[in-house]
């Protein structure tokens, strides 16, 4: 599912460089749910960017779904994005003056998906979060916890590879933690790929395999058991 | 992203910031209105210069006596019946009607009014441009025959008979010495013209035979004479060929002038163009300040929406996706801009046109060019920032607060 081969990236900034990922090597298999932690500046983010498509690799290889992601053009890295990552972020991101069914359509919509099975496909997707009666509403009209949950909708719409949360529960109370942990682990359970960013421990211990980063390097990767199921 | 959907977007935006959305348009509706009000006029003036030529009687040449000189004429200088024959003569003359006028009243039904009475022969109508609405003109026989036969305009019929059916009827004619029965044989069509306020103080011409004319006024001796050219191009020649003739007749100089319409016209088709082009520069001024606003606002709108092209870039938009975003954005700023400039200028041209005087004139294909114009302009100055929109690097935009 993801390949990564010997990933460096490095700033410059005038006349400095910053080494933020170091060789890095890795592989994600279909239907893992991997949390990857570390102290800020440690080169978790960068990592998320390049998985994410949003960002190249300053050399290295990244293959995604068979596809070879340092090859491709910004438009193909654009199509990438829409149809093999679904990307749920801390601040939600969320288009403020639309509705959550349009919110939800919108990978749809760059990905020409014909007008009304977009509209049936948002529904299920927002069925699926468990928000069907607030498809109408805008994002200064759902908590924190919903707005949460449409981002989730709208990360798997579109049936990506793998869906990549940064920190997706940064700005969440712990009961909404709780309920957006939760629906992760029933679409990971559902076979979903997910990859999470965080920094808390708590959230972290809730995934099956954590990756740790401490100055652009990979110091843990380890296997979890979740405790309930497997 | 399909195009309606962008569409719906756009609108939303504008509507979202009504006012500094009408601010934006300004430039472009003062500069559109500009455009259309400046070209409703100009067509109207073109049509009614054509239209009172039509009437004024296309190729048609007037040499009379040079006014200017009135205290050195005599009656020697005046023209006469062996002038009209020589200048029969004249090459590429198709029509000729010595020139009597006089200014005077006629009545009917206890009913008096103002008109020109204008000595008439057969070919003053092809030289004018006659109408008959009714009836026949002034022919040879009523010549021949100092007959005293009337041709008056719809409006006099209306006026001393209350309709138009006046074929028949009597109408008095006041002379200096005394009354005169005429009987009406035709009834011409009668519109307003540039020209017949200038020249007959808004009065209508009536016709009669040339030669009872002259013998009611008891005269042998004409101001000038009327003449219908073959050739347009000939018009000047045959002008100067004329005067050269009378003068070399009469041994004098500067006796006579020639009044051509075609010159006239020239002029102050001249004098119009001048003053459009000078309209239009300023409106072409206006509609460029227009959009630079439009560029402007566009900026400002990008910067706002740094995160939400963030967002949409990361979840796979295309470049092409945002850039149309932008520019139809932009194009229906100008556009809705564009239409409210019509609206006014349209208004604008028919107040202004109804002041002056002119039909209104404005055709689909000013609209719609004004139309185009104003989304080019929108595309135009839209590009630059629809451009910096799509150029944005999605992490950057992402983390913008």
């Amino acid at each position: 599912m993801i390949d990564i081969k010997e990933i460096n990236k490095i700033y410059k900034t005038g006349n400095i460089e910053v080494h933020a990922l170091k060789d890095i090597n890795l592989q994600i298999q279909e239907g893992e749910f991997v949390a990857i932690t570390g102290p800020s500046g440690s080169g978790k983010s960068t990592f998320m960017n390049i998985i994410g498509c949003l960002d190249r690799a300053t050399s290295g290889i990244y293959i995604l779904d068979d596809a070879m992601i340092d090859d491709l053009s910004d438009n193909e890295l654009a199509s990438i994005r829409n149809e093999k990552i679904g990307f749920v972020f801390q601040s939600f991101n969320l288009l403020s003056r639309t509705s959550a069914l349009k919110n939800v359509e919108l990978p749809m919509m760059y990905a020409g998906v014909p007008r009304k099975e977009r509209k049936e496909r948002a529904m299920e997707a927002l069925r699926r979060v468990g928000l069907e009666d607030r498809v109408d509403h805008k994002p200064n009209e759902l908590s924190g916890g919903q707005k949460q949950r449409v981002a989730v909708a709208r990360a798997l719409v579109n049936k990506p590879a793998i869906i990549l949360a940064d920190e997706p529960t940064g700005n969440l109370d712990s009961k909404s933690t709780q309920e957006v942990m939760d629906l992760f682990k029933s679409l990971n359970e559902e076979g979903a790929t997910i990859l999470i960013v965080t920094h808390e421990q708590e959230i972290a211990e809730q995934t099956k395999r954590m990756i740790t980063f401490k100055d652009g390097e990979i110091i843990v990767d380890k296997e979890l058991k979740r405790e309930g199921n497997i | 992203m399909n195009f309606i959907e962008n569409i719906r977007l756009a609108f939303s935006s504008i509507m979202a910031n009504k006012m500094r959305s009408l601010l934006t348009m300004l430039g472009i509706i003062i500069g559109i209105a500009a455009v259309v009000a400046i070209s409703a006029i100009g067509n109207g003036g073109k049509y009614q210069i054509q239209q009172s030529m039509e009437q004024f009687g296309t190729n048609r040449l007037m040499v009379y006596m040079n006014w200017e000189k009135q205290n050195e004429i005599t009656s020697r200088d005046y023209i006469n019946e062996r002038d009209i024959e020589a200048i029969k003569r004249v090459e590429g003359i198709e029509a000729m009607t010595p020139l009597f006028e006089q200014w005077t009243s006629i009545r009917a039904e206890n009913r008096s009014i103002d008109i020109v009475l204008v000595g008439a022969n057969s070919d003053s109508q092809i030289i004018t441009n006659v109408e008959m609405l009714q009836g026949r003109f002034i022919n040879q026989r009523d010549i021949d025959n100092y007959s005293n036969h009337i041709v008056i305009s719809e409006k006099e019929a209306r006026e001393l008979f209350g309709t138009v059916e006046a074929i028949g009827k009597n109408v008095t004619l006041n002379t200096n010495r005394g009354s005169i029965d005429f009987n009406v044989v035709g009834i011409t069509t009668y519109e307003e013209n540039l020209f017949s306020g200038m020249m007959n103080s808004g009065r209508a011409q009536v016709y009669i035979p040339i030669s009872t004319i002259m013998r009611v006024y008891n005269q042998s001796l004409y101001y000038g004479v009327n003449l219908k050219v073959t050739n347009r191009e000939d018009m000047e020649i045959v002008g100067q060929q004329v005067v050269r003739l009378l003068e070399r007749l009469h041994n004098n100089e500067n006796m006579y002038t020639v009044f051509n319409l075609e010159e006239m016209i020239q002029t102050v088709n001249n004098v119009t163009a001048t003053i459009t082009s000078v309209l239009g520069f300023i409106a072409g001024i206006a509609l460029l300040v227009g959009g630079i606003g439009i560029m402007n606002i566009m900026l400002v709108s990008v910067s706002e929406r740094i995160r939400e092209i963030g967002i949409k870039k990361a979840i796979g938009a295309p470049k092409a996706a945002i850039l149309a975003q932008f520019l139809i954005e932009s194009s229906i700023l100008s556009l809705i801009g564009g239409i409210i400039g019509i609206i006014i200028g349209f208004l604008l041209g028919t107040v202004a046109s109804m002041a002056l005087n002119m039909p209104p004139l404005i055709s689909i294909r000013e609209v719609v060019i004004a139309t185009i114009l104003a989304m080019l302009i929108g595309i135009v100055f839209g590009v630059y920032p629809a451009n910096r929109a799509a150029k944005l690097d999605p992490i950057e935009a992402l983390r913008y607060e």
